[in-house]
């Protein structure tokens, strides 16, 4: 699905004195099949973006369109939305309210009114996909794990929702490099079906930067840049001055560059840097 | 040598509630902390992190063996206010941490339950809010606060009560990068001028290389320790756990492997600039 937005906007507390302007006349578009990262500062509206998009809240002002059609709220509408688009909170343990992690993944399914089995092989995969299926934790209160373990359930419980639309909330915080490089595997081969779009939202660029292919940047509330990596990362600048930092391999090649190597400053993954490395190797090798 | 401040003896911990037969969260850790230490605190999801900084604050208290802090024992009872003013933690998610209905009252609460004077805590709980950059939301109801704004909030109340031992359950998972970079200056600072010792919890290698110590937990089990150059450049451990090194760190191994002759240990940018330049020079 497409979605845009048009002078997107959203107050929290209207007419109070704690009244704060979270977003300001807001106009993007995320295109179907897209992997979009949402970057910006602490407060800038990140997670507020997202629970507009996800019809979670509704905008003080503006509107959204959903392939062309503008939402207008109303209860089918809505519970349609909720069927394609999956939401995996900032905070994790504010999506749980079941007694087991067994009945939190499977609570979407259900109530979907799918057939029991199904409903079991959509927890075991949801599970499976995220690397937590230890059948140890199935019985489990979700508030009785980890904080790791409590992120990845988080995960599972909307993967087991099947959505056409993924839109995750800092969904590295707290996984260990096994469990990040597994999740972003796994986001990518979710995003080579047709159609199927992921956004997130992180302030951690290491595994995200060589599968993204749109970025939006927020800062207090309005939309400072949006394009393509190559596009964002040439404004090193202006993303340092709004407390932001290029992915951590730019920046090692950076410092490269700065040294009198010979490298290109636009890599995004490790993988990259070694084949550069290995190649300018070859050359100065040569007697 | 400094006096040893944290102090476990074949430390064993089981979760209440959970069969008899469940493997513990942890399991015959034994540990030295001196004050001053600045220790990093390695593992996979599950592997015990959190677990064991709440042994150090009595939050949690072991099923087995003793935990000691400035030799108080965490098992006894009177202890455990002393404990608490010595050991101050921030949890992993800020949310179970705040209490006041606005952010200052939030950051004072510490201060007003340890009776300490009313000017005083005025002046505390200023410094600590300017310190990480949310003085402006000082008259807010501390829930209504975006993610890493009460990760910053959590983080004040527990410098203002300035204990002598921090206890950090990664500190930087929702902060942003000029965040990350204030906090992380903030404590070393603390660690080097103050003599505070930390304890820090960290999914980031890149934090785990500014600790003078690094331990690795799997399982319950303390498995490894020592400086950040040799826990986090050996490779082949690390992924084993389920962790990684640094982007230096992780670079130069593969280079390494892929029969470049470069030295051990390295963990920063710069550290590996100088040995491809070196490597230029010679060939
Ligand atoms: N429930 C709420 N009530 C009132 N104000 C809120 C509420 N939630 C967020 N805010 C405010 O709205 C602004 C945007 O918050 P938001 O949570 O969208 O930021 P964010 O970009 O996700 O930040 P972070 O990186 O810290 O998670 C912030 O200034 C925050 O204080
Ligand atoms: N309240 C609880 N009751 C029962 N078991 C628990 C509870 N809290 C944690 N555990 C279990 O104890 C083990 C250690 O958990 P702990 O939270 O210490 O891990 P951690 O290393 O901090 O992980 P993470 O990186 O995910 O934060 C895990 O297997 C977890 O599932
Ligand atoms: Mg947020
Ligand atoms: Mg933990």
């Amino acid at each position: 699905m497409l979605i845009c937005t048009k002078k997107l906007s959203y107050t929290y507390m209207p007419g109070t004195s704690f009244k704060v302007e979270a977003l300001r006349e807001i106009d993007l578009s995320i295109d179907r099949g897209s992997f979009t990262v949402l970057l910006g500062p602490s407060g800038s509206g990140k997670s507020t973006l997202l629970q507009l998009l996800g019809g979670l809240l509704r905008p003080t002002e503006g509107a959204i369109f959903i392939d062309g059609r503008r939402l207008q709220y109303r209860r089918r509408e809505l519970r349609e939305l909720r069927r394609r688009v999956g939401l995996v909170f900032q905070e994790p343990e504010r999506q749980f309210f079941c007694e087991t992690l067994y009945d939190e993944i499977a609570f979407a399914p259900r109530n979907f009114a799918l057939p029991p089995g199904t409903v079991k092989e959509r927890v075991e995969q949801a599970l499976q996909q995220v690397g937590l299926d230890d059948p140890a934790l199935l019985q489990r209160s979700p508030f009785q794990l980890s904080a790791g373990q409590q992120r990845l359930a988080a995960i599972a419980a909307v993967l087991a929702m099947q959505p056409r639309l993924l839109l995750l909330d800092e969904p590295t915080a707290g996984l260990d490099q096994a469990g990040q490089r597994k999740l972003f595997a796994l986001l990518q081969q979710l995003n080579r079906r047709p159609g199927f779009t992921v956004v997130v939202v992180t302030h951690r660029l290491d595994r995200v930067a060589s599968l993204a292919d749109y970025y939006l940047v927020l800062d207090r509330g309005g939309l400072l840049m949006e394009g393509s990596p190559g596009e964002i990362f040439s404004r090193a600048e202006e993303l340092h001055r709004c407390g932001l930092s290029l992915p951590p391999v730019m920046l090692l090649m950076h410092e490269l560059i700065a040294a009198g190597l010979p490298f290109s400053p636009v890599l995004y993954s490790i993988e990259e840097a070694r084949r550069e490395i290995n190649a300018w190797r070859k050359k100065v090798a040569r007697p | 040598m400094a006096a040893v401040l944290l102090e476990t003896k074949k430390l064993t911990f089981v979760y209440p509630g959970q069969p008899e037969s469940s493997r513990p969260a942890l399991k015959e850790i034994d540990l030295e902390v001196c004050a001053g230490e600045y220790i990093a605190l390695m593992g996979a999801n599950g592997s015990g992190k959190s677990t064991l900084l709440k042994q150090f604050n009595a939050l949690l208290r072991p099923t087995g063996g003793a935990v000691f802090v400035d030799g108080l024992s965490t098992a006894d009872d009177h202890c455990i206010p002393q404990i608490r003013s010595l050991c101050g933690m921030i949890f992993q998610n800020p949310d179970n941490q705040i209490v006041g209905t606005t952010v200052e009252e939030d950051v004072a609460f510490g201060l007003e339950n340890r009776a300490v004077p009313p000017p005083e805590i005025r002046r505390r709980v200023a410094a600590a809010l300017e310190l990480l950059g949310i003085a402006h939301r000082a008259g807010f109801p501390p829930h209504q606060l975006s993610g890493g704004e009460k990760q910053r909030v959590a983080l004040a109340g527990l410098l203002a009560l300035r204990p002598r031992c921090l206890l950090l359950d990664e500190p930087t998972a929702m902060l942003d990068p000029a965040g990350q970079a204030v906090l992380l200056e903030a404590v070393q600072r603390l660690n080097r001028e103050q003599g505070i010792t930390v304890i820090q919890a960290t999914h980031y290698p890149e934090e785990a290389a500014l600790a003078g110590r690094v331990l690795l937990l799997e399982n319950g089990l303390l498995l490894k320790e020592g400086p950040p150059n040799d826990i986090l450049s050996d490779l082949p451990l690390l992924r084993s756990l389920g962790l990684g090194s640094t982007a230096a760190g992780e670079l130069a191994y593969l280079l390494r492997r892929d029969g470049m002759p470069l030295p051990g240990g390295i963990l920063h940018n710069r550290e590996l600039a100088v040995q491809l330049c070196l490597y230029a020079q010679k060939n």
